[in-house]
């Protein structure tokens, strides 16, 4: 017996021997294709990093991210995750934490909004080649990757006052819906309010500044507690509304989406809304506005099958993720009856600016998000000149489900100034002086389009307050 | 370093254990395990690496002074060295605390000074301190040799989470052990199992017990903080001793023999058997070094009780919550003394449920350090608070986790050890048939590999962080 326990003890440590003698010799991956991300690099050795503990953490990441088999030991886990994870008979249920990135706080943007964001200025630009100049992309996987190390959580804002609530989003899947849970944090909610006052009064009093904050499909399609209590759009948008300036006009846009809930107003796999739903959106916006809404039927259209967006990605560690892939999204988009010319540029001096389309109707099969065939995405600045000949012109400050609805005020604007507030006055980004900006452009509305996140989202307020200074 | 990690696990474990049996003499494996120790810890202390030496070279210089001293005059030194002992415990853990304490009672405004606690210093410390007291007791012998009693200090398969390990256990070991290879396949597996408590339950209940009690707990329904506290029951549970079974494991690869930390504690039925059964080695250093030195239950036992109750809250952190924790199980445990033939009567399947009913809540005073979201957490358990008794978010959560439910409650059941043992015995066979001990030896490996590759898979899953939408 002796014999056979040494024997099997060997085993186990060769296996450990080999394993760990091939981690350390074998060529490391940088990319993983799973899990579409650059895996992390072996970090830089120094004796400051050594003790400020930086240096160890990100050797074990870089360790893990480069084990032998990793591969297959992420497709292994999908399965043990069946058992964590468990979904009972028929049914598909799921409720994670979003990317788990909010417990360890410092969170910047809630993840979803960062990874699309990051993605974004490649494909941009890919896109955008499509239409400027073919086969011109050979640059564009590194302004990604700079655009990636630079959307890091900004460090320089704070976290969330101490006593509060760990915020921790919540994701859930029901049967082929998956959805993004976001919980209300009153106090940011008054900061938000505050902040859009700023931008209005930055704006000066010859601007009409419009508010729209948008719910997200988990006020309609989730369970029921999902969207009640401190998960209440509804309470976080009235809220809201409620704290700004009277000069502030604010738009229902959640009145005319619940009223067409049953229809197809927001993806089942991605964090957005359909551009149906952003029409609807753009309904409730005329009526605050005043002018007329172009009727739906009035749009050419077309489509793009299956579309599996960032909601599917984001649970695809889990088995609850195959239903989503057996069941992907169609994306219905509608086509400016104007004539517009557009291009995004990269900050305020307009200079090498990139032509884009306002809606991009040939993304290849290589561009798995179809969202970004609105405005290509979320650029810093996209200027989209129409042939409207009323001279009025309209700023749109915007997280990405903005772009959705600007390709619908085409119809009322001569000009379309569509700006990201993520992408300026910050580390390594241009500056941005709302006010200044809007005059230089003749800006005659504001309109101010998010979503539940980002008004409970504090590094989001900041960036938008930092525009009026 | 952690155990559950891969660094540890693919390649400082099998090269620490190359490198063991590489050589033969005993000298040349204490260096090589002292070596390995101070690399794990300054693996996750590159800092504080120098407070353990520090603090084990001036305990080993004091044991040698108290040694020195005979009968006499030994006790000065042995105030020093407590002293010391204490005064770094007091410095590294509780000197926030201590502060804001002041500032509060006293209308102060001091700084409270941000000190990163170091990783193991509680059990360390407590280790240190028994060897001197032993040695002031003349129960040990004085350790002659800086080395091995670092070893005995530092030995990396107890340093992160004990067990506390008594030098009066330790201390002969250090120079004269033997690795049978039936103690090193014992300690494999045992540290296998030990692994797959930690990466495999313990991991994952702790995160739906965060999800459910971190987040805002006035939308947390009453079914929703009764789970979130089970998990945080059996997260505590299969942890901790899971970090015990990798000590133990480890060290009888290596030729140690720790005493036992655990012992299905979660089939108690009184609360004074679950004492007995949780964290062992910390029950008896109080009992052995603070209660019976007190008087015991011979003067002023209630006093006495009250001391090592409140000291063993505090020892398990540096807040308020930590003592009302110890001080909870001090009044428990006093009228379970009072009561104890009117509770013989009760049926034992009832006592065990009362049990863990009190130790469950227990629990969530340890579990929140914050005085307002305990009082929320226990109104929303008992009903008075919250959102209702249950919530679709609820449902769902106790769907997805249903069989890890399950899997807990087994575990932590006396089922897989009468089950381990029935199968031992029957592989034993009545006239050792040695097929028997084969298929025995055979089914064990299989399940020590298996949970090997379950934990690494989970490991590598845990670090899955799929991003949208990149283009390469």
């Amino acid at each position: 017996m002796k014999k056979l326990d040494t024997i099997l003890l060997s085993l186990m440590l060769a296996f450990l021997v080999v394993l760990g003698v091939i981690s350390m010799v074998d060529k490391d991956k940088t990319v993983s294709l799973v899990e579409n991300r650059k895996l992390n690099s072996r970090p830089k050795f120094s004796l400051s990093t050594l003790f400020d503990g930086s240096y160890i953490p990100a050797l074990e990441n870089y360790y893990s991210d480069t084990f032998p088999f990793r591969d297959n030991l992420l497709s292994l886990n999908k399965e043990l995750n069946s058992f964590y994870y468990y979904s009972g008979g028929d049914n598909n249920y799921l409720v994670i934490d979003s990317a788990g990135g909010a417990e360890k706080g410092g969170e910047a943007l809630s993840t979803a909004e960062k990874a699309a964001q990051e993605a974004a200025g490649a494909e941009t630009t890919t896109a955008a080649s499509e239409t400027s100049a073919p086969g011109g992309t050979s640059a564009a996987p590194a302004e990604t990757t700079t655009a990636a190390e630079t959307e890091k959580p900004d460090p320089e804002i704070g976290l969330p006052a101490e006593g509060q609530a760990k915020a921790i989003g919540t994701m859930i899947v029901v049967g082929d819906n998956a959805m993004d849970i976001p919980t209300a944090t009153y106090s940011v909610i008054d900061k938000y309010a505050e902040a859009v006052d700023n931008l209005a009064r930055c704006m000066g009093p010859n601007v009409q500044t419009y508010s729209l904050v948008t719910p997200n499909s988990g006020e309609f399609y989730s369970p029921e507690s999902f969207h009640t209590g401190s998960h209440s759009q509804k309470d976080m948008i009235n809220y809201c509304y409620g704290k700004m300036d009277k000069g502030v006009k604010t738009v229902d846009a959640y009145s005319a989406l619940r009223e067409h809930a049953d229809e197809y107003i927001f993806f089942r796999t991605d964090h957005h809304w359909t551009a149906l739903g952003a029409y609807y959106a753009y309904t409730a916006f005329c009526k605050a506005a005043g002018l007329n809404a172009v009727p739906i039927d009035q749009f050419k259209t077309g489509t793009y099958d299956t579309f599996l967006g960032s909601m599917y990605t984001f649970t695809s560690g889990y088995p609850q993720s195959d239903t989503l892939k057996a069941h992907p999204d169609t994306l219905t988009y509608y086509l400016p009856i104007r004539e517009t010319h557009a291009k995004y540029y990269a900050d305020t001096t307009l200079t090498n600016g990139v032509a884009v389309s306002v809606v991009y109707t040939k993304l290849g099969d290589d561009v798995s998000n179809k969202y970004l065939c609105f405005i290509g995405g979320d650029t810093p600045i996209c200027i989209i000149n129409t042939d409207v000949n009323n001279g009025k012109t309209c700023m749109v400050l915007k997280e990405s489900y903005g772009n959705a609805l600007v390709p619908f005020l085409t119809s009322h604007y001569s000009k379309i100034v569509v700006v990201d507030p993520r992408e300026f006055n910050r580390e390594n980004k241009p500056s941005m002086n709302i006010g200044e900006f809007g005059k230089a452009q003749g800006v005659n509305d504001l309109i101010v389009v998010n979503y539940p996140f980002m008004i409970n989202n504090t590094s989001y307020i900041e960036w938008m307050n930092r525009m009026t200074k | 370093m952690a155990f559950s990690s891969l660094t540890f696990l693919y390649c400082f474990l099998p090269f620490c254990l190359l490198l063991y049996f590489a050589g033969r003499s005993i000298s040349y494996k204490n260096w090589v395990l002292v070596a390995f120790s101070v690399v794990f810890y300054a693996w996750g202390e590159p800092v504080y690496v120098i407070l353990l030496v520090v603090s084990a070279w001036l305990n080993y210089l004091l044991g040698r002074k108290i040694g020195a001293c005979g009968d006499r005059g030994g006790k000065k030194w042995l105030v020093l060295a407590v002293i010391i002992n204490l005064g770094l415990l007091a410095v590294f853990k509780y000197t926030g605390f201590l502060v804001s304490n002041l500032n509060h009672i006293a209308g102060l405004n001091l700084p409270v000074p941000k000190i990163k606690l170091p990783i193991g210093i509680s059990f360390y410390t407590f280790q240190a301190i028994s060897y001197v007291i032993d040695v002031y007791r003349k129960e040990v012998e004085v350790q002659f040799s800086y080395r091995d009693f670092l070893l005995y200090i530092a030995l990396f398969p107890k340093l992160n989470a004990g067990p506390i390990a008594r030098y009066s256990e330790v201390g002969p070991q250090l120079a004269r052990r033997r690795t049978t290879s039936e103690g090193a396949f014992y300690g494999a597996t045992r540290f296998c199992m030990g692994l797959g408590k930690k990466v495999l339950i313990a991991n994952y209940t702790g995160k739906i017990a965060t999800r459910l009690l971190d987040g805002d707990l006035t939308s947390l329904s009453t079914v929703g903080a009764w789970l979130g506290i089970l998990m945080f029951t059996f997260e505590i549970y299969f942890d901790f001793s899971g970090y015990s079974d990798m000590a133990i494991g480890l060290g009888r690869i290596f030729g140690f023999t720790y005493a036992e930390n655990f012992n299905l504690p979660y089939i108690s039925k009184s609360i004074t058997e679950f004492w007995r059964r949780w964290h062992i080695s910390l029950s008896s250093f109080f009992r052995d070094y603070v209660y019976i030195p007190l008087g015991g239950n011979r003067r002023h036992q209630v006093l006495n009780l009250l001391i090592v109750w409140g000291l063993t809250g505090l020892w398990h952190g540096a807040s308020w919550n930590f003592v009302l924790w110890g001080l909870y199980f001090f009044v428990l445990l006093w009228i379970e003394k009072r009561n104890k033939r009117a509770l013989k009567r009760v049926p034992a399947m009832v006592r065990h449920l009362m049990t863990m009913f009190f130790v469950v809540v227990g629990w969530a005073l340890f579990y929140c350090t914050d005085f307002s979201r305990l009082g929320l957490t226990l109104g929303t358990m008992f009903g008075l608070k919250g959102a209702g008794f249950a919530g679709g978010q609820t449902g769902i959560m106790l769907l997805n986790n249903l069989p890890l439910l399950v899997v807990c409650i087994i575990g932590s059941s006396a089922a897989p050890r009468i089950f381990g043992l029935a199968l031992g015995a029957w592989c034993a066979g009545p006239q050792k048939v040695r097929t028997r001990q084969i298929v025995y030896t055979l089914l064990v490996f299989t399940f020590d590999m298996a949970l090997l590759l379950l934990v690494t898979v989970s490991l590598i899953g845990s670090s899955y962080s799929p991003f949208l939408y990149f283009q390469f």
